[in-house]
C-alpha cells in the first residue's frame, strides 16, 4: 500500500516540531512532563530517519521502531509514576522499582536487543555486498573486490 | 603495590606505542591508523575514547551529590549505538569509501562543498578539544602525583613533575605512531578498563553487602533516603535528569573522537556487529560507576566511611580503603587508561584540525601532513599543558561542557545533513553557529564564578544548558533548510550515492 508521507518524511516532520517544543519546555516552568514524555521521540525519529531507504520508507523495521517508541515512553512513564513511591514500594531484581526500569529495562535490556536488531537487520538497512560492490564499481575505490 | 602496577601499565602502553610507530609511515597511517583496523581493535578505541576519568572519577562523585538521576548520562547506552550506526557509522564509513576521509570537516566539505563549513566544524573541533585535552592532562596529573611519591622528591613542584610526566608518556607514543598508535594503546587500555570496572563492581556490591541491602539502607537512612534512590524523583529536578539523558543520547553524534574512529574500520560489512561489541563493553565499564556510586554513600550510611567533604572523593577513598591492593592497582591503572585513552584522540583530531582541516578551509594544503602532524601534536600538548597550568579553573570549567560544544555544533548538521539532501550549506553553517555560540555561551553564564555581575540563563529549574544549546542547534537548521528549501545545490555523484544508500 502507497503510503502519503514517506516514514522518513513523517520523521523529519517529528523532529521539526518536537526540537522547538522541547527547547521551550527549556525554557519556561511548568513543562517538565511535557520534556520527560517527548525525549525518547527524538532518538527513534533519528533512528528512522537513519534507517530509511532510498525511497524514505523502512518496512517492516517500522514496528521495531514503533515498539522501541513505546518501550522508551512505557520506561519513563513508569519512573515518572514512580516519583515518590520508593520508600512504600516494592523491590524488584534487588532494586526499588523506579530504579528497576531505569538499570535494568532503560539501561541493560536495549543493548542485546538494539544490537540482534541491528545485526538481522543489516543487509536491508545498512547496506549489503551487492550495493557496496556497485559503489566501488562507480566510484572507483582502492578497496580488495569483495568475495 | 598502587604505584607497582602503575609503572607496569605506563611500560606497556610505551612499548604499544613504539611497536605502532613503527608502522606509521604515511599521514593515513597517522591521522586514520592506515584504514585498517577490525571491528574489535575499532569498537574497543571508540569505548576508550568516549570514557574519559570522568567514568571513575567524576561519575561516583555526581552519584554521590544527585542521586540515582546521574545514571541517566550513561544508560542511554542501551541504543545509541544502533543509533550512530545508523544514522552516522554508515554513511561516515562508506563516504570514506568513495573520498579521501580522515576527519570530521572532511566529513563536512565532501557533504556540503563548503569550506567555510569545513572550517567552522574545525573551529569547534579545535575550541572543544582546549577544554576536554587541557582537563584531561590536569586529571592526569593529579593521579600521577598521588600514585607516584613525588612530594618527597620535588617538593612544592610535584604537582608540575608529575604533569609533566603524565604528558610526556602520552606524546611518546602520540607524536611518533599519532592514531595507529593511539588505537593499539586505546586497546590496552579499555582492556584494562573493562577488567577494572567488572572487578570493582563485584566488590562494591560484595562490601555493601549485595544490590537489595545496600539500596534498601540507602532509602533507610537520614542523610540519603529515598530520594536518592528516585530516578525523577529525587533532588534533581526531572527535567535536569531527562536533560542529562537527552544531551548525552543525542550529542554523542557530534562526538569528533568517537566519529572520527569510524573511518578507520577496514571492513565496512563489519558495522553490523559495532552495536553489540561497542554496546557490551559500554555496559561492563559503566558497572563501575553504578557499584561505587551505590556502595559509597551505604558504606557511609553504616559510619564504615566518614562523609564526604568532596563528592570526588568516592572512587579513590573506596579503591584505597576497601579494594585489596592488586585490584586497586589495577583500578588505578584503568582511570589512567581512561584518560590517557581520551587525551591521544583528541591530541589527533587537534593536529588534524590545525594542520590539515583549517588549511583547507583557506583553500591550502600542507605539502607534508605526516611531519607537521607530528609537530601540531606536540605543540597542542605543550599549549594544553601550558593553559592548565595558567588558568587551571578556566580549563577544567571548558572540560566539563566540551561534550555540549561538540554535540550543539556538530551533531544537527551531521546527523540531519547526512540523511537528507535538502540540508543547504547556509542550514549546516548557521546550526553549527548558533550551536558553538549558544553551547559556549549559556554554559559559561551557568557555571562561572569569575564575574558576579554576569546574569545566569533564563533557563527552567534543572534544565541543563548543553540540552538548549543542542535543541537550539537543530531547531535553526530545519528553520533555515526550510527557508532553503527551494534553492539547495545537487550534490556529487559519489554523496548522492552514498546518501542514498
Amino acid at each position: 500500500m502507497a503510503s502519503i508521507v514517506s516514514a522518513r518524511t513523517l520523521a523529519f516532520g517529528v523532529l521539526a516540531t518536537c526540537c522547538p517544543v522541547l527547547l521551550l519546555a527549556c525554557w519556561l516552568r511548568g513543562l517538565e512532563a511535557l520534556f520527560v514524555f517527548l525525549v525518547p521521540v527524538v532518538p527513534v525519529a533519528l533512528c528512522v530517519v537513519g534507517a530509511a531507504r532510498l525511497d524514505g520508507s523502512i518496512g517492516r523495521l517500522g514496528w521495531g521502531l514503533a515498539a522501541l517508541l513505546l518501550y522508551l515512553e512505557a520506561c519513563f512513564v513508569g519512573m515518572w509514576l514512580g516519583r515518590g513511591e520508593v520508600a512504600g514500594g516494592p523491590w524488584v531484581l534487588g532494586l526499588p522499582w523506579p530504579m528497576t526500569i531505569q538499570f535494568y529495562a532503560l539501561f541493560l535490556l536495549p543493548v542485546p536487543l538494539m544490537a540482534s536488531l541491528y545485526a538481522a537487520t543489516f543487509s536491508r538497512y545498512g547496506f549489503n555486498d551487492a550495493e557496496l560492490t556497485d559503489l566501488r564499481r562507480r566510484f572507483g575505490s582502492a578497496e580488495e573486490p569483495l568475495p | 603495590m598502587i604505584a607497582a602496577t602503575a609503572v607496569l601499565y605506563l611500560g606497556l602502553v610505551l612499548a604499544v606505542g613504539l611497536w605502532a610507530t613503527r608502522r606509521t609511515k604515511t599521514a593515513q597511517d597517522f591521522f586514520v591508523a592506515g584504514k585498517d583496523l577490525g571491528l574489535i581493535v575499532t569498537s574497543l578505541a571508540i569505548m576508550s575514547a568516549i570514557f574519559s576519568g570522568f567514568l571513575f572519577i567524576g561519575g561516583p562523585g555526581l552519584t554521590y551529590r544527585l542521586g540515582v538521576a546521574s545514571f541517566f548520562i550513561s544508560f542511554s547506552v542501551g541504543f545509541t549505538g544502533v543509533m550512530m550506526n545508523w544514522t552516522l557509522a554508515k554513511r561516515l564509513r562508506l563516504l570514506a569509501e568513495v573520498r579521501e576521509i580522515f576527519t570530521v570537516p572532511d566529513v563536512v566539505l565532501a557533504r556540503w562543498g563548503s569550506r567555510r563549513a569545513s572550517g567552522l566544524a574545525a573551529i569547534a573541533i579545535i575550541v572543544g578539544t582546549l577544554g576536554y585535552l587541557g582537563a584531561q592532562l590536569q586529571a592526569l596529573g593529579v593521579l600521577v602525583d598521588s600514585i607516584f611519591p613525588l612530594d618527597g622528591l620535588f617538593g612544592a613542584w610535584s604537582a608540575e613533575v608529575a604533569l609533566a610526566l603524565g604528558t610526556t608518556v602520552v606524546l611518546l607514543y602520540a607524536v611518533a605512531g599519532g592514531m595507529l598508535a593511539g588505537v593499539y594503546t586505546d586497546v590496552v587500555q579499555g582492556l584494562l578498563m573493562m577488567a577494572a570496572a567488572g572487578a570493582v563492581f563485584w566488590q562494591a556490591l560484595r562490601t555493601g553487602g549485595g544490590l537489595e541491602a545496600i539500596t534498601r539502607r540507602l532509602a533507610e537512612s537520614e542523610s540519603f533516603g529515598p530520594e536518592f534512590l528516585d530516578p525523577l524523583g529525587g533532588s534533581l529536578p526531572a527535567l535536569g535528569a531527562v536533560s542529562f539523558f537527552f544531551v548525552f543520547a543525542v550529542g554523542c553524534l557530534g562526538q569528533p573522537q568517537t566519529l572520527h574512529k569510524f573511518f578507520m574500520l577496514g571492513d565496512p560489512r563489519k558495522l553490523r556487529w559495532f552495536p553489540a561489541v561497542v554496546g557490551g563493553a559500554q555496559v561492563l565499564v559503566i558497572l563501575i560507576w553504578f557499584g561505587i556510586g551505590l556502595a559509597v554513600p551505604a558504606l557511609v550510611v553504616d559510619g564504615r566511611m566518614e562523609a564526604l567533604i568532596s563528592p570526588d572523593e568516592a572512587a579513590p577513598r573506596f579503591l584505597l580503603d576497601f579494594v585489596p591492593g592488586a585490584l586497586a592497582g589495577l583500578v588505578f591503572a584503568g582511570i589512567l587508561a581512561a584518560i590517557m585513552s581520551t587525551a591521544d584522540s583528541f591530541l589527533n583530531i587537534a593536529s588534524a584540525a590545525l594542520v590539515r582541516d583549517l588549511p583547507r578551509a583557506f583553500g591550502r594544503r600542507l605539502a607534508d601532513e605526516l611531519r607537521w602532524g607530528r609537530w601540531a601534536t606536540l605543540w597542542i600538548a605543550l599549549g594544553a599543558v601550558i593553559f592548565a597550568r595558567l588558568y587551571g579553573d578556566l580549563v577544567a570549567l571548558l572540560g566539563t561542557f566540551a561534550y555540549g560544544i561538540f554535540g550543539a555544533a556538530l551533531a544537527p548538521a551531521l546527523v540531519i545533513g547526512m540523511n537528507s539532501r535538502r540540508v543547504s550549506e547556509r542550514a549546516a553553517v548557521a546550526s553549527m553557529v548558533v550551536g558553538l555560540v549558544s553551547a559556549f555561551g549559556l554554559e559559561f553564564l551557568h557555571r562561572q564564578a569569575l564575574l558576579p555581575a554576569l546574569p545566569k540563563p533564563p533557563l527552567a529549574p534543572g534544565a541543563m544548558p548543553a540540552a538548549a544549546a543542542l535543541l537550539l542547534s537543530f531547531t535553526t537548521l530545519f528553520a533555515v533548510a526550510w527557508l532553503d528549501r527551494h534553492s539547495t545545490k545537487a550534490l556529487d555523484d559519489d554523496v548522492e550515492a552514498v546518501l542514498t544508500m
